[in-house]
């Protein structure tokens, strides 16, 4: 359910980005008017990252963490389920704005005052009661996620010999509780200065500012939180299809660690427009470049990996190859926009859309796609088809670099985002390549969703173990049953069905 | 079913988890107020 939610969600944040670029499809275009326009880029990049990639990652968590450490469910079923429901509840009321006189929120995801304390009618107001809901969803989630990694556990499975996605789901938990407050807290003063006469965000006492602080202390780690997960499904794809272990599990997990920790101190690199201080700004700048260190660890890690390995390019691979080529990009456009005296130039351009979007563009796209992949046999006890899901692979990533590449140079050559329309003709042609470029993307992820739904009913019966894989979730059927196991195997590694498979292999050679 | 002792270790989890989350939040607030009328 949690999965058919957020994957709807990812449909109707689709439609929107399409909505967008066909507005901005050449110059002086009116699809849709400058009231509808800023809504539209509101709710898309809220629903994106609210309704689809931070849900969508606890939906995977929920599957997959207790299958993964050998355990019967979650450490708080009935919890559970309450944070799924309140992910719908919450859905529910932000989109119920549109049903309002004054529409949906429209001051962008990010609802910067004075902008959203003046914003007219309740969308604003329902926005943030439906980010409060969703919140609180996260909150539960993160803390049955914590339990359930640190207490359930199998015997054996010790922390050094957890799956890396486990690992990923375990620091994303930490961060939502540590960070999510935050957020709650400053969206509670901006609901009390819209309808109850508080002025905490005045600008006439640096209000804006503040807020900012409080809302980049938050979202800049919820990058990692939507990040993590996805680079923990890579680390658990790359090795099955190389047929190697995990090149540097440890320097995995360390780094995990390393990049959720420097995320919570380098916030103001989202506000050098503001204007701080040169040794503050050459901190974050400086700070925010060290991140680099870790992520570059686990590209590679991953390259190590793959580094003599038989490889199989099967659909999952081929998402995990092309996230870790992907994702490189917006790692080095990272170390542009990182550094103020550049950001200052490219700040609230294209250069930044097209850098986010090869961030945390590529998590749902090639990530969670490949996750899905990936996982698809052991959910569902069917298997996708494969001629299909590699033409689908190759649409999504042509339609991806065509629409978000040709925004670099958008960007450089002065674009400004969140406007409904342009006049400079000199944009038209790239505009236009990127507008094609979300319709071709569009039409492979719903190929992907076809050949999910389609493969429920006409797919090959899944084996327990289609790949050859190592952690614990493939040692139980496809899909697993209510109670996930009837029986554990011994855990002595991080790879407890290489393990068997290969004492099987000395057996049958041997005849012990 | 879980077994008592490892339910109970659930449960205290939790609750240091959830109070620290109220901490924070009040936590916010207060930076909100000092910030503004401090």
């Amino acid at each position: 359910m949690y999965l058919y939610t957020t994957f709807f969600f990812f449909a109707v944040g689709g439609l929107m980005a399409l909505a967008i670029r066909l507005q901005l499809e050449h110059a002086n275009n009116q699809v849709v008017s400058a009231e509808s326009y800023d809504r539209l880029f509101t709710m898309h990049g809220t629903t994106m990252i609210f309704l689809f990639v931070i849900p969508v990652m606890a939906a995977f968590g929920n599957y997959l963490v207790p299958l993964q450490i050998g355990a019967r469910d979650m450490a708080f079923p009935r919890l559970n389920a309450a944070s799924y429901w309140l992910v719908l509840f919450g859905g529910i009321v932000m989109y119920s704005s549109f049903l309002w006189g004054g529409g949906a929120a429209d001051a962008g995801w990010t609802a910067y005052p004075p902008l959203s304390v003046l914003s007219p009618g309740h969308g604003l107001d329902l926005w943030i009661v439906g980010l409060h809901i969703l919140g609180l969803a996260s909150l539960l989630g993160a803390i049955n996620f914590i339990c359930t990694i640190h207490n359930m556990r199998a015997p054996g499975m010790r922390l050094s010999r957890m799956p890396l996605f486990t690992w990923a789901i375990d620091v994303y938990a930490v961060m939502l509780v540590v960070s999510g407050p935050v957020f709650a807290g400053a969206l509670t003063l901006l609901l009390l200065d819209r309808n109850y006469g508080t002025s905490f965000y005045q600008p006439a006492t640096h209000g804006p500012i503040l807020y900012q602080h409080l809302f980049w202390f938050y979202s800049h780690p919820v990058v990692y939180v939507m990040a993590l997960p996805g680079f923990g499904m890579i680390s658990e794809i790359v090795p099955v299809f190389s047929r190697k272990p995990l090149f540097g599990y440890k320097a995995l997990v360390y780094s995990l660690v390393a990049i959720a920790f420097l995320g919570f101190l380098v916030w103001g690199h989202h506000m050098f427009a503001v204007g701080f201080s040169t040794p503050l700004q050459v901190w974050f700048m400086v700070a925010s470049m060290a991140i680099g260190v870790p992520t570059g660890v686990k590209i590679f890690n991953w390259i190590g990996t793959m580094w003599m390995g038989r490889i199989r390019f099967e659909p999952p691979m081929l998402y995990a190859v092309a996230f870790v080529g992907l994702f490189m990009i917006g790692g080095l456009s990272g170390i542009f926009v990182a550094a103020f005296p550049i950001d200052l130039y490219v700040t609230d351009s294209y250069f930044v859309v097209a850098h986010f979007h090869y961030v945390l563009g590529t998590v749902p796209v090639f990530a969670v796609l490949g996750g899905l992949h990936f996982w698809y046999p052991k959910m569902s006890g069917r298997m996708l088809d494969r001629a299909l899901a590699i033409r689908a692979f190759w649409i999504i990533f042509v339609g991806f670099n065509m629409t978000f590449f040709p925004m670099h140079d958008l960007g450089l050559s002065g674009m400004p985002r969140r406007v409904s329309t342009y006049t400079n003709h000199a944009w038209d042609a790239v505009n236009l390549i990127s507008t094609i470029g979300a319709f071709v993307l569009a039409t492979g992820v719903l190929m992907v969703l076809w050949n999910c739904l389609h493969s429920l009913r006409v797919g090959r019966i899944a084996p327990a173990d289609p790949w050859g894989a190592n952690s614990l979730e493939w040692y139980t059927s496809s899909p697993p049953p209510p109670h996930n196991f009837d029986e554990l195997p011994p855990i002595r590694s991080e790879r407890p069905l290489y393990d068997l498979r290969r004492e099987a292999a000395a057996t049958a050679v041997t005849g012990d | 079913m879980l077994d008592k002792a490892t339910a109970r270790r659930n449960i205290a989890l939790a609750l240091k988890l959830a109070i620290f989350a109220a901490l924070m939040f009040a936590g916010t607030l207060l930076v909100g107020i000092l910030v503004r009328y401090g």
